[in-house]
Parts: structure tokens; sequence; C-alpha cells
């Protein structure tokens, strides 16, 4: 466990409430403001235990109806039996114990910004002064034909960790020799960008060693996607003739999906999966929605220099449920929590907000010794207001590299993942 | 003494110091995804920073940002930082045990 032990905490709470320097209602507000965090993920999670670090007085509570969180990143390696769930799943227990973050283990079904309060799924109302929302996506069940809550156990989209990600393992296992495994990639933004060229090449690692006869077909809305030079790279070196991917240009994207006769129709033509990997088309979580924090893109607007919601006051949108500018992964949901939590008890204590600063960093494995990541310094441009790469602070890994240098990578992911997972919820 | 009795009494923690118009605290939790929280890595992890020699850092970080080929991503990363940047997070690190 890092950061502030448990006694600490207690002690700088116990400094700040034993001040007595002011007498008002006012002071007392800014000295213990109410704070609501909707969603433990790594957004979530990670605001709440920055927050605390900044603001040792204030209230937070975490509205989390689940006892612990289950990580995608690492995922794709579960899917094809190179880890299980067990080391992607942590609790929230830290958080409570070193940072005395309150942990509800109820689900928010409403917003009430007027009179600041957040009605519960066992009716209770909560009432903050400042609402942090962190819901991540949605699926869009009503976006690909074909494709809904009844048939999505059929063609399993894992894009939420956990037992869709065993359902689909268990459909990989099964697949006969001499298949082809269909992934569909929905138009972009999407949760995680470079993650189901991951997942293909990983499905090919799987194939080639167990069903060697079989294919991975890629059914692409998009026409480039992150680290594309590199994963290409891999494929041919690793998984010569396996990796089919038909972009958006040549009829990639999906028009409708069957999951009885196992089809699935594009513009290229029409397909026959042994497994299909549907990749939904998102939007922003549905208290997100719910709550009017979306706007026509089904994501929801903020300032990317305090991730204040731009349509209802109060309310600050973290993680991929945000259109911030930054990318919808794990360390972007980190770093603008970061962000987000010190912008917040700056403001609470009435000093300025300073000037953001984000790390992306995202590593894809393609077999257990071969990794290749990608990683960009972003700031907010004064004039646009919009997120930028700062100096010349972005690239990914070589082309050309050796498999030495590409199991370096891989260990540097295992390294990654592991203070990622640390950073966040202990 | 007044400033920080203030800062005190409204609940925030240590005041940090900013270099431009970024705070030294954004800066260095910046590198907490891959180094760990106040640069203490899990085990088995990357580079511990905390408590790292101020003049270390400073130079570490100099031979990324110009060498490509000297730590992968990390060279990537260094390029987004100032001079001055570099110069406050090293300060900060050194500081922390």
């Amino acid at each position: 466990m890092t950061g502030i032990t448990r006694r600490g905490f207690a002690a700088l709470v116990g400094a700040a409430a034993a001040l007595p320097l002011f007498g008002t209602a006012l002071a007392s507000a800014a000295r213990t403001p109410r704070i609501v965090v909707i969603g433990g993920g790594f957004a979530g999670a990670t605001f709440a235990k920055y927050l605390r670090r900044a603001m040792p007085s204030a209230r937070i509570t975490l509205v989390e109806p689940k006892k612990s969180y289950v990580s995608c990143v690492y995922s794709n390696e579960v899917v094809v039996g190179l880890s299980t769930l067990k080391p992607l799943t942590v609790g929230y227990a830290a958080l409570a114990e070193a940072y005395g973050i309150r942990h509800v283990r109820r689900s928010a079904v409403a917003i009430d910004p007027v009179a600041r309060r957040v009605t519960l799924s066992s009716g209770d109302k909560l009432p903050y002064d400042k609402l942090v929302v962190a819901p991540g996506m949605a699926y869009r069940y009503d976006a690909l034909p074909g494709w809904n809550e009844e048939t999505a156990a059929l063609l399993p989209a894992a894009w939420h960790a956990g037992p869709e990600t065993t359902q689909l393992a268990a459909r990989l296992k099964a697949m006969p020799n001499g298949g082809t495994a269909i992934i569909t990639v929905p138009p972009a933004p999407y949760r995680c960008p470079p993650a189901p060229y991951e997942r293909a090449s990983l499905f090919a690692w799987y194939l080639k060693r167990n069903k060697p006869a079989a294919k991975v077909l890629i059914l692409d809305a998009n026409e480039t996607f992150p680290k594309q030079a590199l994963f290409e790279e891999g494929w041919a070196k690793l998984f010569p003739g396996m990796v089919t991917r038909i972009p958006g240009s040549q009829g990639g994207a999906v028009q409708s999906v069957d999951a009885v006769a196992m089809r699935v129709e594009a513009g290229a033509g029409s397909f026959s999966g042994a497994v299909i990997n549907v990749i939904p088309p998102q939007r922003a979580g549905d208290l997100a929605t719910a709550a009017g924090l979306t706007d026509e893109t089904g994501w929801c607007p903020v300032n990317p220099r305090t991730f204040a919601s731009k349509l209802v006051p109060d309310v600050y949108v973290l993680g991929d449920a945000a259109a911030s500018g930054l990318p919808k992964s794990a360390t972007s949901a980190n770093a603008g929590a970061k962000v987000a939590a010190l912008a917040m008890a700056k403001t609470l204590s009435g000093q300025p907000v300073t000037d953001p600063l984000f790390i992306n960093t995202c590593y894809s494995r393609l077999a257990p010794d071969y990794a290749i990541g990608i990683a960009s310094v972003f700031g907010v441009d004064p004039t646009s207001g919009a997120i930028v790469v700062r100096n010349t602070g972005t690239g990914t890994s070589p082309l050309g590299a050796s498999l030495g240098y590409r199991k370096e990578e891989a260990e540097d992911a295992d390294k990654w993942f592991r203070a990622l997972m640390s950073d966040t919820f202990a | 003494m007044r400033r920080v009795c203030l800062a005190l009494a409204l609940g925030l923690a240590a005041v940090g110091t900013a270099t431009a118009d970024t705070d030294v605290r954004t800066l260095a939790d910046s590198c907490a995804i891959c180094h760990g929280t106040d640069g203490k890595p899990p085990r088995d992890g990357l580079d511990r920073l905390a408590g790292m020699r101020s003049s270390e850092f400073v130079e570490e970080m100099r031979e990324l940002r110009d060498d490509p080929d000297e730590g992968r991503l990390m060279s990537v990363i260094a390029r987004g930082y100032s001079d001055a940047e570099i110069r406050a997070m090293a300060d900060y690190f050194a500081k922390l045990r």
C-alpha cells in the first residue's frame, strides 16, 4: 500500500478540523465539502484517491454497486488463456482504509442538479456539493441490427471484463480447426482504440498453436488505427496469412449480424464465423445519458482543464464517458482524474486552477513475449482550449525492432499494468 | 506562514510549487501510472523515483529525451516536458522518501 496511511489520514483530518481559524458556515462548507463520486473504475477510483491527497478534509463518497472491479486492461490475455480474471480483480478496501473513502454499494439511479442530490437504488438520497460521474461506456444495443440484449450472449462483446470475457474464451476454445474468428470494430470513438487489434493478434497466437487451420478476420468501420504499422508488422512476422482486415473504405463496416446463422453482413460481403466477437457501438454510461450530461454524440462534453460538464453545473464527468479530447483508455482515465481532483481542490479553496498535463500510455501484446507501445504527453492549448500534444511528446515503439526488444516491451507492459492498478486502487 | 495556515484551514494539503502554469504535483503525479504513486513502484516495477538524487533525475531525463534508443517508450514521454519542468520534478521526487 502506498500514499497516506490510515493513521496519517486521521492525523491530517484532525489537523484540519482542529484549526479554529474560521467559525463561519462558509468556512465550514469549504473545509468539509461533500464530494460524491459515481463509478469505481479507473477514473472514479483515481479521482477519489487523488482528491483525498489534495484535500484531506473532504467528505468523499464512492457510489459503486460492485464489491470489486475487473480491469479491461489485460483482459484480452484472459480470453486466450494467458491469464485469469483474478489478477485483474481489485476490491475497494484500500481506498476505504488508507484514504477514508466511504464506499456505498448501491447504484445511482438519478441526479437532481438543482437540489444537488443523487438518488440511489435503495431510494436513499445522497446530498453533494460537487458530483463526479464516471460511469464508463455502455453498449448501444440499438445500433447494429441483429445484436441486442438477447443475442449478445451468442455474439459476446467482452468489452466489459468479467463474465463476457469468460464467454468469449469458451467460444474460442470450442471453435473447430478451420473456421474463421470474426471481430467487428465499431466506428470511433469507442473504449480503448488499439484493443480490437490486440485481441485479433492474441486470437491468432492462440489459434496458431491450437487450431492452425483457422483464420482471424477483422471487419472494421474505421480506415486506420493506432500502432497500425506495428500491428501489421507483427502479424506478418508472427502469424503470416492468418489475420485479414477489411477497412471501412473497402466495406469493412458491419451492417447486420445473425446470431443463429452465425453470419455477418458488411459492405464487402457476407461472412460466416465460427466465433463472432461483436465489439458494439458505444456511448456514455446509462446514468450520464439519463442525467442529461450527454450531447448528440452520446458522450459528455467537458472542460478539459477541470472536467466540469458543459451541460450541468457542479457535475464533473471523467473517464470513457467524457468527450474531453483524451483517448478512451485506462491511463487517460487515471490521468484526467488526477487533473480533475487537483482542480477541484483548488477551486474549493479559492485558488486558481493550474494548467493540466496528461500522459496516455498503452501497451498491446501480440504474443506472450511480444508487445508494442504508444505514449503521448498532452496539455491544453491556451487559445483553442483543446487537448494537444506537448512539445514532441508522442510516439510509438520503433518499427523493425528485434524480438528481444519486443520482449523487453512485454516486460515493461507487465510493470506498467501493476503500477497502474496500484496507483488507481491502492 | 500565513499562507500555509490558510491552506491548512481550507483543508488543502501542502501547496505545490508551480513551474510556469502547471503545478509540480500535476507533473509528478503523471509519472505514477508507470512508476507508482509518489514515485514508489510496486514490487518488480520500473525505476523508483522517490528519493532519487535531483541531478540523477535531470541527467536521466535528458539522456532519454535526446537518445531515442535509450529508454523505449520513456524516450517518447521525456520529450513532453520542458527543462524547467524536469528540474521541478527532480526536486520534488528527491524530497520524497
